[in-house]
């Protein structure tokens, strides 16, 4: 592991950003969940009316019973409906704080029921007023519960915002999906593991907090509600440590060293319901697996196919392993797959407001071929490199950016650009970033790692992202739902006329390059079955399942 | 001090747990509420401090009616001591009985000097004890913390609720002694609860008896004990009725029957009555000398002699006088 003391070193700044940003989220959301919970849970305990205290309890009890990947889903949702921002800290701030409420609201309640109800009647006997009782006796006797609950809660926020990643709010999950789609031992490691050292420090801090929060002798009880929380984080801490390694080695060894008669098929999340991805290509070339394909990261796929784990996945055209990894593509002869040429999708609204953005970006235009989009891939996927270095020297090469660049204290304004999670939206992302932050006065903030195409197009129209890359195909058949079309211009002209009627959104020119969705499989796959189309594929799957 | 007039508290039901009390209580008197669970004892006292408040009648504390206070004031002026102490866990044995004063506004000085003062009038030295937390003082010790907590402010009225309720015997019988000479100083009107009958006995000046939140009868021991009410009050010291005669009548009430010829004049205080023993206390003398008669001796003058018989047919015609009452 030699390489991980490098990768410490060249990572370190990202590190502690990430953590910062972790940090930042889990307090905030604690802060904040005790602001609502521990009133609630003083509220309640006061209340005469059972009725409402088990619907109010009930439901954050159901509220904490959704998995924080629904919940973030969820949230996304409503705030989708509701044309509120769907990706960055606020929405993942919610989830968290709906995660966080329930154990503090609980404990609040529960700490103040159990105290003596003696102890507040002869409080109220000596001349105490009801908030004097609440205040100089109820509260300090239920804090080492109330102060549990709040342990249990931030352990959980820490475990719980890693997930946040996914919809662009950063934090250590941003370090742990990366370790994830590229099998990243480093990346794993640089995420989890200030993960868990963070939730035993927050846990130790709010046990010395415990200590100094606690009156006097009622210290002694502590012990019997610190267990819980200890209990809970090392919980916590185990789990993702678990999930982590837990993934790596399934990934590693379970799957990928599956041995089996028929072929097996992975395809991403998004080819797996797209109109123009799996459910299209199975009716069109009447293709149908033995066993429903798996679903994997699309960093994944690569690795599984490589290993043998799976036999088929959906590739894209650009993407460099597909040769490092001696993989081909199958022929797409029944011309299923629109073309997808990528081009800059920006708000109108932004170019009316920084009018030299347009012809900026259309700089871009013809500037990369399918070849040189391969190896940018590649460069990041296999050889260690960050989207930002590839961006960079991609730009110099073509005298895009000036050679020595000033770094320019004096923004005028702030662009905000988007992308899809995985690694050819991040080296666009970042072409378009490194163009725009070196040519102008603004101000360039990048989220190049959302979920996927509804998040980044919804993140568009609701103007929290200014612009992002998109595919044509992707906009014709996924967006506008629209029949498949062959004719690249003709897509393209599609979609730049309905997109601007309907979303007031631009299309700009295209990079130059065709990004389409490929079959891919091991080419000793296909020398061995003598497969060059999908059709040929199609059938000798069709065969195997009949048992010839 | 006190007045009940015609008060009653219901929970909404048709039961009264309180029913129509009408009675005074006086300055400086320890006026002891006696019952069973239930009887409306308890309720009748937070009534005082309108922990609860009556659902008709009215109660005065020194003339003022309680309705027309507000009740945080109310409190404070009045001391609260309660069954199991219920001192603050949190607090120190200091801070727990300086809260009344500090609610009250005193000054730090004042109610530091307060908390000693009163530290040394309950038997536990100050330096000592008032900052420690009540887990680390025994169930005696905090029971003084509690009473001394009621007494702080220096109130003119205390409310105890059972105080003495969940102590060893012995124990009990020592801070029932210290709290008597406590009250011998203070003076203060002081209402009582307790379901032990000995305890009512032992302590009141005046006791009222309950039933079902009816007043049955309202006396002093000697009265209550030698003329009972009713057939309740007759049932409810049942048994102990004999013994509470022979604990509460003194040899002096016997005086008609002293014989004026001592049976002899060598004076052992052993095999002497005194004219202030209790019955109880002379009939053990007569057992332990193996006599029948014994010299009767008022200060230090031996004034005449009594047989055994004439304290047991004493308790005779009480009884026929109790049947007749009932």
């Amino acid at each position: 592991m030699a390489s991980l003391h490098t990768f410490i070193i060249n990572f370190g700044a990202t590190i502690s950003h990430e953590t910062v940003r972790h940090i930042y989220l889990t307090v905030v959301a604690v802060l904040v969940a005790c602001l609502v919970a521990i009133p609630t849970g003083v509220v309640l305990a006061h209340t005469k009316r059972q009725g409402t205290v088990s619907i109010v309890l009930g439901s954050a009890g159901v509220m904490q019973t959704v998995p924080g990947l629904a919940m973030l889903a969820i949230i996304v949702m409503i705030f989708a409906s509701m044309k509120l921002p769907t990706i960055g800290v606020v929405p993942a701030l919610i989830a968290l704080i709906l995660y966080a409420i329930l154990p503090i609201l609980r404990n609040t309640y529960t700490g103040i029921k159990s105290v003596d109800p003696g102890l507040v009647d002869v409080g109220l006997g000596v001349g105490f007023t009801r908030w004097q009782i609440l205040t100089k006796v109820e509260l300090p006797l239920a804090m080492p519960v109330i102060m549990a609950g709040i342990r249990i809660a931030t352990v959980w926020t820490i475990g719980t915002a890693t997930l946040c990643a996914l919809i662009g709010a950063g934090g250590l999950g941003d370090l742990i999906l990366k370790g994830l789609r590229s099998i990243s031992f480093n990346y794993l490691a640089a995420g989890t593991v200030p993960a868990a050292l963070l939730a035993l420090a927050m846990d130790g801090l709010l046990g010395l907090a415990e200590i100094y929060f606690t009156p006097g002798k009622i210290r002694r009880n502590r012990e019997r509600y610190a267990g819980s929380s200890r209990l809970a984080t090392s919980r916590v801490v185990v789990l993702i440590a678990l999930l982590a390694v837990g993934t790596f080695i399934f990934i590693r060894n379970t799957v990928l060293a599956n041995h089996h008669k028929y072929f097996v098929a992975a395809f991403d999340s998004e080819f797996l319901i797209r109109q123009d991805g799996y459910p299209g290509l199975a009716r069109l070339y009447n293709m149908h697996f033995r066993n429903r394909p798996l679903q994997l990261d699309p960093g994944l796929l690569y690795q599984a196919i490589k290993q043998k784990s799976v036999d088929v996945i959906d590739g894209f055209a650009t993407d460099g392993r597909i040769k490092a990894y001696h993989l081909v593509t199958l022929q797409d002869n029944l011309h299923f797959f629109p073309p997808y040429f990528a081009a800059p999708l920006v708000r109108e609204s932004t170019l009316r407001k920084y009018p030299m953005i347009a012809p900026l970006l259309n700089r871009l235009s013809n500037k990369i071929t399918d070849d040189s989009m391969r190896a940018m891939n590649y460069a990041v996927d296999n050889q260690g490199k960050t989207a930002a270095s590839v961006a960079h020297a991609f730009l110099m090469q073509n005298h895009l950016i000036p050679p020595h660049t000033v770094p320019n204290r004096y923004r005028t304004g702030t662009i905000v650009i988007g992308g899809k999670s995985f690694t050819e939206q991040a080296v666009l992302g970042q072409i378009m970033a490194q163009l725009i932050e070196d040519n102008t006065n603004l101000e360039v903030v990048t989220h190049l790692t959302l979920g996927g195409t509804i998040i980044c197009f919804n993140a568009l129209k609701s103007g929290d992202i200014d612009l992002y890359p998109e595919y044509t195909g992707t906009g014709l058949v996924d967006i506008l739902k629209r029949k498949v079309i062959q004719n690249p211009d003709t897509v393209y002209n599609i979609d730049k006329r309905v997109f601007q009627q309907r979303f007031h959104l631009a299309w700009l020119h295209p990079f130059g390059f065709n990004n389409t969705y490929t079959i891919t499989i091991r080419s000793s796959t296909a020398a061995k079955w003598h497969l060059s189309t999908i059709s040929d594929l199609a059938h000798l799957v069709d065969m195997q399942k009949s048992g010839s | 001090m006190i007045t009940f007039d015609n008060v009653s508290k219901s929970y909404g039901n048709a039961h009264l747990a309180v029913n129509a009390v009408s009675m005074e209580i006086a300055q400086g008197e320890l006026f002891v509420l006696l019952g069973t669970s239930g009887s409306g004892k308890t309720t009748l006292l937070r009534m005082i401090n309108r922990l609860e408040d009556p659902s008709s009648g009215t109660i005065t504390v020194d003339g003022k009616s309680i309705m027309l206070q507000d009740p945080v004031e109310l409190r404070r002026n009045i001391g609260y001591s309660v069954q199991g102490t219920r001192l603050f866990p949190h607090m120190t044995i200091g801070e727990n009985i300086a809260i009344t004063p500090s609610l009250l506004g005193w000054d730090n000085q004042r109610i530091i000097n307060r908390v000693n003062l009163l530290l040394e009038m309950v038997g536990l030295d100050p330096h000592l004890y008032v900052h420690r937390y009540p887990s680390e003082l025994s169930g005696g010790q905090n029971q003084r913390v509690g009473v001394a907590r009621a007494i702080a402010a220096d109130p003119p009225v205390i409310l105890m609720d059972e105080p003495f309720g969940a102590i060893d015997p012995i124990t009990r019988e020592r801070l029932q002694d210290e709290f008597l000479s406590l009250q011998a100083q203070l003076k203060k009107t002081v209402v009582f609860v307790t379901h032990d009958i000995f305890e009512a006995f032992k302590l009141g000046d005046r006791i009222a008896i309950l039933n079902e939140g009816v007043v049955q009868q309202v006396g002093t021991p000697e009265e209550i004990s030698s003329i009972p009410a009713s057939r309740f009050v007759l049932d409810f010291l049942g048994q102990n009725r004999i013994l509470l005669l022979l604990q509460n009548r003194r040899v002096n009430e016997l005086e008609r029957d002293y014989d004026p010829v001592a049976p002899y004049s060598g004076i052992d205080s052993r095999y002497t009555l005194d004219a202030q023993d209790s019955l109880a206390a002379a009939l053990d003398k007569f057992r332990s000398s193996h006599t029948r008669r014994l010299p009767v001796r008022s200060g230090n003058e031996v004034v005449g002699s009594l047989t055994v018989e004439s304290v047991t047919n004493h308790l005779i015609p009480v009884d026929k006088l109790m049947e007749d009452a009932v």
